[in-house]
């Protein structure tokens, strides 16, 4: 499969060669597992991951093949099983994302690491207290590297909803990690919307 | 195009973990996709899609599964009798055969509510620090208008706070933060693009595809600590001065209906109440308020246990709201 083909082109192909589908896999496991393995226990993420696509692929006869691009469609799957992993702990609410302070940066000193655990801390706690919905959208904007159609598709939310729950999002995150942490000056413009 | 990446989307890049897969990882879910297409090479039909036997979660979920086919297969067997019709049922019926309020041209759809919220803020804002969290309740009026091109016009009057202890409404009245919270002002504005929910999404009309539809939309909802708890807050989101059409109020009567809420008749006033127990950062009771005319006309929250720190004592109100049914006036202004 050459790799101008798209993700529609390769679903279509496995209808007829299944083989064909470990394309789809090569072309988006590592973006996957990051996005699993953000949001779930380390050790399970790997299972997970590789659950998206053996899920995906007993489902691929379902595939819109008018969407050329597979990813909302793998990271819907993804959410899902998540979703269902957490049910299964009876964690309604677990955390949207795992944060941590850059272990691999140079040397800090004391002070300076102990600012940098706060900041982190201060972010979780306004995570936490964001919409679920909100949050989501923003992190696939900010850290998944989305475009606004594929989160609206993921969510299942319109176009404008996506640009509004990511605005929301940023402004309170800035408003409460000022708060937690009134040193920090935040802007709530809506920089970095290209649109 | 360049632009310049937003603050907060710069910090939480820097901040989340950055996992990358082991090879271990890579190969373990490529042999899983093989092993995938080799079983369905080895029987080439392809079925509908049926869940893998995987990991243990599945493998729970499944078990669930059947459990809910063996209870339902028990409870439709012993059902000989038809259901009795519930007050929300009966209200759903009701509100099926009412007609939908549509303002004509030159006209809005009104209605006006008036509400009650408990207000937090930190002690050291208003120099009582060692106080840490304070609460206050902030009445507001408002006043709303829907034209019929979508657009909202809204007036907010927020009124004076109280306060639990004369401590904190001194210390408050002398901060001048009251500025901050618009108290004593008029706040008029007009809105254009997604007033409610019903702009958001094409809510079914089918009690069971709107509640599927729910439970989809709670799951991307943040603090619902209780699935069902989010779900009657969104039900009363989709009713709430609305103007709802009658077929998706119905719908949205009948799954609250399917939930199994604690629901009351007041026989003096003639309001249907549902309630819903639940722990948030403190035990909370929801409960929403329908009249004869299945309109959702009042809602509150209140807190059931003491909470000392901030003064509060167990059954105080801590949200409540009433409303007007939405009606068509003849101009923006008019009520």
């Amino acid at each position: 499969m050459v790799a101008d083909h798209s993700d529609a082109d390769i679903i279509a192909a496995s209808l007829e060669d299944a083989a064909a589908f470990g394309e789809l896999f090569e072309r988006h496991h590592q973006s996957i597992f990051k996005y699993v393995a953000r949001r779930a226990d380390p050790a399970a993420a790997g299972d997970i991951a590789a659950d998206v696509f053996t899920t995906a692929f007993s489902l691929r006869h379902r595939y819109d093949l008018a969407y050329d691009n597979a990813r909302p469609w793998l990271y819907g799957i993804a959410r899902n099983l998540l979703r269902d992993v957490r049910r299964g702990r009876g964690r309604a609410s677990a955390a949207y994302v795992r944060l941590a302070v850059d272990a691999e940066t140079t040397y800090r000193s004391p002070e300076a690491e102990t600012e940098a655990r706060l900041g982190v801390e201060a972010l979780e706690r306004a995570l936490k207290k964001l919409h679920r919905r909100d949050a989501e959208a923003l992190l696939m904007y900010a850290v998944e590297g989305m475009e606004y159609a594929e989160i609206a598709e993921v969510l299942e939310i319109k176009l404008g909803t996506v640009k509004s729950s990511i605005n929301r999002a940023r402004k309170k995150i800035g408003e409460l990690v000022a708060t937690d942490r009134p040193t920090t000056e935040w802007g709530s413009d809506e920089r970095g919307d290209p649109t | 195009m360049t632009y310049e990446a937003h603050p907060v989307d710069t910090l939480l890049r820097a901040a989340v973990v950055d996992p990358s897969p082991s090879y271990a990882d890579v190969l373990k879910a490529r042999q899983a996709l093989d092993a995938a297409i080799a079983a369905e090479s080895a029987s080439p039909v392809l079925a509908p899609a049926r869940p893998s036997w995987g990991p243990w979660w599945r493998r729970i979920a499944t078990a669930g599964a059947a459990m809910a086919i063996l209870v339902t297969v028990v409870a439709v067997t012993t059902l000989l009798a038809p259901e009795p019709v519930t007050a929300l049922g009966e209200l759903a019926t009701i509100a099926e055969q009412r007609d939908a309020v549509i303002a004509g041209e030159g006209e809005s759809a009104y209605s006006r509510s008036s509400e009650v919220s408990t207000v937090f803020i930190d002690g050291a804002d208003i120099g009582l620090p060692e106080r840490g969290p304070i609460a206050f309740q902030l009445p507001r009026e408002r006043e709303r208008w829907q034209a019929p091109d979508g657009t909202l016009y809204v007036r907010l009057e927020v009124g004076q706070p109280e306060f639990f202890d004369a401590e904190a409404a001194a210390a408050f009245a002398a901060s001048g933060l009251a500025r901050d919270f618009g108290i004593g002002e008029v706040d008029e504005r007009q809105v254009t693009g997604e007033t409610s929910l019903l702009d958001q999404r094409n809510w079914p009309t089918d009690a069971g595809d709107l509640l599927v539809a729910m439970r989809s939309w709670v799951s991307n909802e943040g603090n619902a600590v209780s699935e069902t708890a989010a779900i009657v807050e969104l039900a009363a989101d989709l009713l709430r001065e609305t103007g709802a059409d009658p077929e998706l109020r119905s719908a949205v009567l009948r799954a609250l209906d399917e939930l199994g809420l604690e629901t009351a008749v007041d026989e003096g006033n003639g309001r249907t109440s549902v309630g819903i127990q639940y722990v948030d950062t403190e035990v909370v009771r929801l409960e929403l308020q329908f009249d004869a005319d299945a309109n959702l006309v009042a809602e509150r929250r209140i807190w059931v246990f003491d909470v000392p720190d901030l003064g509060v004592s167990a059954g105080t109100v801590i949200d409540q709201a009433e409303y007007s049914p939405v009606r068509t006036v003849r101009s923006i202004g008019a009520g």
